[in-house]
């Protein structure tokens, strides 16, 4: 990094201040208001461990239970919990909050970022993901533990089979999305805003390409699990009808919607998975990835295909052969985009001088484990194959194979290349080895012989099979393999654990690799880099820094600096070119509060006391309220306001804030809830042998005035945008302008949500009576939660007025609340279409 | 006998099962040689001897080389693989062609219906007014068409030697086509998870030559050899040779303890939940045992069908196969006798 003749260096006491700004709370302070990524990144991934260990006893009971025919260990209804919550607890409590953590922790290291963008919302994601676990884990204490699959089909998980124990799982899945989905906002805006200056979407690291994709999934791909488990809840307690076929209802809807959601999530914890490869195998070969932008492809194109798979778990519930056969080809096409991946993992190591580390050891396992279960993905893609395996050890072995050699072989390979990072400390290569060969051989040992278990015959969640099915070894096999391969886990644990004591200290970069984070000290000091680094290839520490002033300049004034308020350098999108300084939360109690309210919601709503739910939504109201005081006080203080290094703005409006990404990735939440609900109303329709005719909304007026309201909301905050200064200025003219546009607003959003709840009271529907008024509910109440939230992001603009004297932040509120409410115009849109529009013209 | 049972997919007993199979050896074969060759390569990629270090760029680094890397990526990664899974595509497509979907009613004239309940399976050959439970009897040498119905929860119905599964859907009507080449027994099972005793939920299709199967079907078709005094009077009141139905050769004397059995079925809950043809027992909830001493098993494959096994089932269904339906009955031994020896004179 060079440093220009005229630039000055901050002093001493510049540097005390910066560090004074970036300071870790202590004490308990640290535990509850600690926003910091590293801290969020490394809570998200103890508490997944935790969970991982879990998941992990519950699977080796299941394998004593079956080690033998006829065995009663345990019992079927004791099995049967434990299949339901081990599933549940890899995916939704240990895979993917796993990997969001260490995305948490990474991306802004890897970025050249001091924080994630909005790190108390990141906070409150990690505290619900938390309550999340703890929620679903309650179940073992009050004795109603979920016992439908992780999976949960309906009939088997609707009000008539399934006791409370399915109301504990769907609040706890509820929740978790929640944060899954948050996790992904965070992960888009950081990707694609905060890069080091210079680091252009062509020389940003595979990891960082790949969690952008895998962020964009879970949007497109979580929300309609949020809404499906919401309408079988409904189902379930409010007694409408989606799932139900006396009344139009089908349970084949809940399987659409859970693998709309299931299908992308295997790809969620697939492809960070292989990122990690992607970043460790290079390092360890000291060669750059070959083939980089065909990787990039790949990525891209398998996160856009996953979308449109997942009929493949339904080949067997009797869909048309034209069906089957289309989804048999997407299926396989999918793996070409592996294909190139794996060549070019393989060509890295062909051109490079590979050294057998540890994390190089992890990778190995992953490439020979991953092949071969990619390969039994695409045996089981194709439809007439799957009708014989689907449902059997078979397709046990074939996705163990992917998760545990796609996505925990690579998490131990990335555990081993950062944790230098994240400690200091260098551990055990020798343990590490050891760890390895016993996970390695544990885990071809359990799976392997399952392919052929499943093969001879035998299905999944069987609490036992009879001694005549013949496959009492290899079942035998299975088991003892997975004693070894958890040996394996917990070696790997102690190893990872004695190294924070004992490990050989490592230095910044003791793998010699080539990314920015290991330009950061080992550990990281709490604002990352006290220098922004500025980047002139992909890979940056390999290659010497770019001559750019441009870029110089930038990096210049935030070295060590600003140090009134955290923030860290906001880039353009496709360049990374320098463009403002984006602000970064100081540590903050609001998170875990309105996380707590959330978690007491949904308590409240399992032992149905209106007084805890109430209580609840006053402690999220007054957390929310007293959140954004704590923001707008601190955006508020005089001096964090000037521009950093008399250049780079502190927020402006439009695409030059995380701000306004946030408010586009919120709208655009909203639009996939509502197109859920409407093509759950559609898929109904098409399939329900009966359907109301004429079966409009039937309230035209009423409709067209929410909407209108709606665009009212819009056309007046985006008005009020429009007016005051940029320059840090303020103006009488424009705090009326912007109190004015605010008070229209929310009045404009106030009629519309009064609107939309007399289009349900005057609409003479009964969502107890059929699919068709279940499904119009769902639709207005959709409606009614976008209104609400534009209503709240327009208080914000409101207390943004009053709490600043200048004139940007509240412009740049005003625009977000634009934003979203545009997206509330959408769903609108959609729900008017779905309501009134399509049945119209159907009928 | 029932262990001789092969429950595997391999080898494929006709039909469906039969024409998938070489697509399915297609895959295993295909798949393994393309892990071999990746696999080999990654080791040889790892172990290679290297030429003495390596000239290297000022940056310490290897050049970017992106001729010659990304036209190995493109080819080894994206075309040949490409090339390779349109090859399995077309077989799976052309296999899907052959088997896949709802059958041809004119090609499959017997038709089963088969309605999946927690956890048994009800079995009705509607042309003929036949109802039975957890044993679908077939002709060899044709399709029979299997009509699958649930009025519960999803389940799926599987024969791997004779053909994939099919899902029971509540609400919809799912069809199955089987076909057997030779008599046989056949072992099928729910593969979709479906409740507490998922495990058990089983069954079995016997294939029978045509002149058999006629058999079978007139049996079963006739009310059960001692079906109980009815109210029109037909059959002798005890120890008579013969029934208003007219007995089979070689059925033995409906005995007094028989009747004894008949009169505790009769009088107790069982009739609520069971059927049994030409008696006043018209339950629907359990299966119909018109002919319950002709099948295998009991209890959905839980249990052989024997005396012992009876009385373990009738005294305590819910030790045997707990969350099925039906209740234990108190009875005192000599009840149990006269209903066991009873059920076992329905053939």
């Amino acid at each position: 990094m060079t440093t220009t003749d005229e630039e000055t260096r901050p002093t001493a006491e510049e540097r005390s201040a910066f560090e004074e700004v970036w300071a870790r709370p202590r004490g308990w302070r640290r535990v509850l208001t600690s926003v910091q990524h590293k801290s969020v990144g490394t809570r998200y991934m103890v508490t997944a461990a935790v969970f991982f260990f879990v998941g992990g006893v519950q699977a080796l009971f299941m394998r004593v239970q079956l080690a033998q025919p006829e065995q009663q260990v345990l019992s079927a209804q004791t099995y049967n919990e434990l299949f339901t919550m081990h599933g549940t607890t890899m995916m939704f409590l240990f895979a993917v909050p796993f990997l969001e953590g260490l995305a948490a922790y990474l991306l802004p290291l890897m970025l050249g970022a001091r924080d994630m963008p909005f790190a108390r919302y990141n906070t409150f994601n990690y505290w619900c993901y938390l309550f999340a676990g703890i929620l679903l884990y309650s179940s073992f204490l009050v004795g109603m533990v979920p016992d439908a699959g992780w999976f949960a089909y309906v009939p088997l998980s609707g009000p008539e089979f399934a006791d409370k124990a399915m109301d504990i799982w769907l609040f706890g899945l509820a929740l978790a999305e929640l944060a899954a989905i948050g996790a992904a906002i965070e992960m888009i805006v950081v990707v694609l805003g905060m890069r080091a200056p210079g680091m252009s979407l062509d020389r940003m690291p595979i990891f960082a390409w790949t969690m952008l994709s895998v962020a964009v999934m879970i949007v497109l791909a979580f929300v309609p699990l949020l809404v499906g488990s919401m309408l079988l809840e409904l189902d379930r307690n409010a007694g409408t009808a989606f799932f139900d076929t006396e009344r139009g209802g089908d349970p084949l809807l809940w399987q659409h919607l859970f693998w709309i959601f299931g299908h992308p999530e295997v790809y969620v914890m697939f492809l960070p998975g292989a990122a990690v490869i992607s970043q460790v195998l290079p390092v360890h070969s000291r060669h750059r990835l070959v083939g980089y932008p065909f990787v990039v492809a790949a990525v891209v194109v398998t996160a856009i295909m996953s979308l449109g798979l997942w009929v493949h778990h339904m080949y067997t519930t009797g869909l048309p052969p034209v069906t089957l056969s289309f989804f048999t080809a997407a299926s396989m096409s999918i793996s070409v985009a592996s294909g190139v991946q794996v060549v070019a993992w393989i060509a890295t190591l062909w051109s490079g001088r590979p050294r057998l580390t540890v994390p190089m050891l992890f990778s190995l396992g992953f490439l020979f484990t991953f092949v071969a279960g990619g390969i039994t993905g695409v045996m089981v893609a194709s439809a007439p194959f799957d009708a014989q395996a689907h449902d059997t050890y078979f397709v046990v072995a074939h996705f163990h194979y992917v998760l545990i050699g796609g996505m925990l072989f690579p998490v131990l390979a990335g555990l081993f290349h950062w944790w230098p990072k994240f400690t200091g400390r260098i551990p055990s290569a020798r343990l590490g080895a050891v760890s390895f060969w016993l996970t390695f051989g544990g885990f071809h040992l359990t799976f392997f012989p399952m392919h052929l278990t499943g093969l001879s015959g035998m299905p999944r969640r069987v609490f036992t099979y009879d001694a005549t099915l013949g496959v009492g070894l290899l079942n035998l096999l299975s088991t003892v393999g997975a004693f070894v391969l958890a040996s394996g886990f917990v070696l790997a644990a102690v190893t990872l654990l004695a190294a924070l004591r004992r490990g050989e200290r490592s230095g910044p970069n003791p793998w010699g690799a080539d990314s920015l984070e290991w330009a950061a000290d080992s550990p990281p000091s709490s604002p990352n880099f006290g220098r922004i680094p500025v980047v002139g290839s992909r890979a940056p520490l390999w290659n010497p820094p770019p001559r750019d002033p441009e870029l110089d300049r930038m990096a210049a004034a935030f070295d060590h600096a600003p140090q009134n308020v955290r923030a860290t350098p906001f880039t353009t999108v496709l360049d990374a070119r320098p463009s403002t300084a984006a602000v970064q939360a100081s540590p903050s109690i609001w998170p875990v509060v309105t996380a707590g309210g959330l978690a007491l919601a949904f308590v409240g709503l399992l032992v149905e006391s209106a007084w805890v739910v109430g209580a609840s939504v006053l402690v999220i109201a007054a957390g929310f309220v007293a959140w954004e005081l704590q923001n707008e006080r601190e955006l508020g203080a005089g001096e964090a306001r000037e521009p950093v290094g008399g250049r780079y703005p502190v927020e402006a409006p439009g695409p030059r804030s995380p701000g306004w990404w946030g408010a586009t990735a919120a709208a655009v939440v909203l639009v996939v809830a509502v197109a859920t609900v409407a093509f759950s109303l559609l898929f109904l329709e098409v399939n329900a042998p009966v359907w109301p005719a004429g079966g409009t909304l039937g309230r035209p007026w009423l409709s067209a005035g929410t909407g209108l309201a709606v665009v009212l909301a819009i056309a007046a905050a985006w008005w009020g945008s429009r007016h005051g200064p940029l320059d840090h200025a303020a103006t009488p003219e424009a705090r009326g302008a912007h109190l004015t546009a605010a008070a229209t607003t929310g009045l404009a959003g106030t009629a519309a949500l009064v609107l939309t709840v007399a289009q349900w009271v005057t609409a003479d529907l009964d969502h107890t009576t059929h699919a068709y008024d279940s499904g119009v509910l769902a639709l207005l109440g959709t409606l009614g939660v976008a209104i609400v939230l534009g209503l709240g992001i327009t208080g914000s603009a409101l207390v943004a007025r009053l709490t600043h004297a200048r004139d940007v932040r509240p412009r740049i509120m005003l625009q977000n609340a634009a934003m979203l409410w545009a997206g509330v115009l959408v769903v609108w849109a959609i729900a008017w279409a779905a309501t009134d529009l399509v049945p119209g013209a159907v009928v | 006998m029932i262990d001789a049972r092969i429950r595997s997919v391999f080898p494929p007993a006709g039909g469906v099962a039969d024409r998938v199979d070489g697509h399915l050896q297609l895959l295993l074969v295909a798949g393994s040689v393309v892990w071999v060759i990746v696999v080999t390569a990654m080791f040889v990629a790892v172990l290679r001897r290297r030429r003495a270090e390596r000239t290297e760029g000022d940056d310490g680094v290897p050049g970017d080389e992106p001729g010659r890397g990304h036209l190995v990526v493109a080819f080894l990664g994206g075309v040949a693989p490409a090339v390779i899974i349109l090859g399995v595509m077309a077989d799976s497509v052309l296999t899907l062609r052959d088997t896949g979907g709802t059958a041809d009613a004119s090609r499959a004239p017997v038709v089963v219906e088969v309605d999946g309940r927690q956890f048994w399976w009800e079995v009705r050959y509607p042309e003929h007014d036949v109802e039975t439970a957890n044993e679908i009897h077939i002709p060899t040498g044709q399709d029979v068409r299997v009509e699958l119905t649930s009025d519960d929860v999803i389940h799926s119905f599987w024969v791997p030697q004779l053909a994939g599964k099919v899902d029971l859907v509540p609400g919809r009507t799912n069809v199955v086509t089987l076909h057997a080449d030779e008599p046989g027994t056949y072992w099928g099972r729910c593969a979709e998870y479906c409740g507490l005793q998922h495990a058990w939920m089983r069954f079995v299709v016997v294939a029978h030559d045509e002149p058999e199967y006629a058999g079978w079907l007139e049996a079963q078709g006739r009310p059960a050899e001692s079906p109980g005094r009815t109210d029109d009077g037909a059959g002798g009141p005890d120890g008579g040779d013969e029934t208003a139905g007219g007995a089979r050769p070689g059925a033995g004397p409906d005995t007094e303890e028989v009747a004894a059995g008949r009169e505790i079925f009769m009088s107790s809950s069982c009739v609520y939940c069971h059927t049994i043809a030409g008696t006043e027992a018209r339950g629907t909830l359990g299966p119909d045992l018109t002919h319950l001493a002709s099948r295998q098993m009991i209890g959905a494959g839980v249990l052989p069908n024997d005396r012992e096994s009876l009385a373990r089932w009738i005294t305590g269904p819910q030790d045997v196969k707990p969350g099925n339906a039906m209740p234990g009955t108190d009875l005192s031994e000599d009840e149990l006798d006269a209903l066991i020896t009873y059920l076992e004179s329905l053939e």
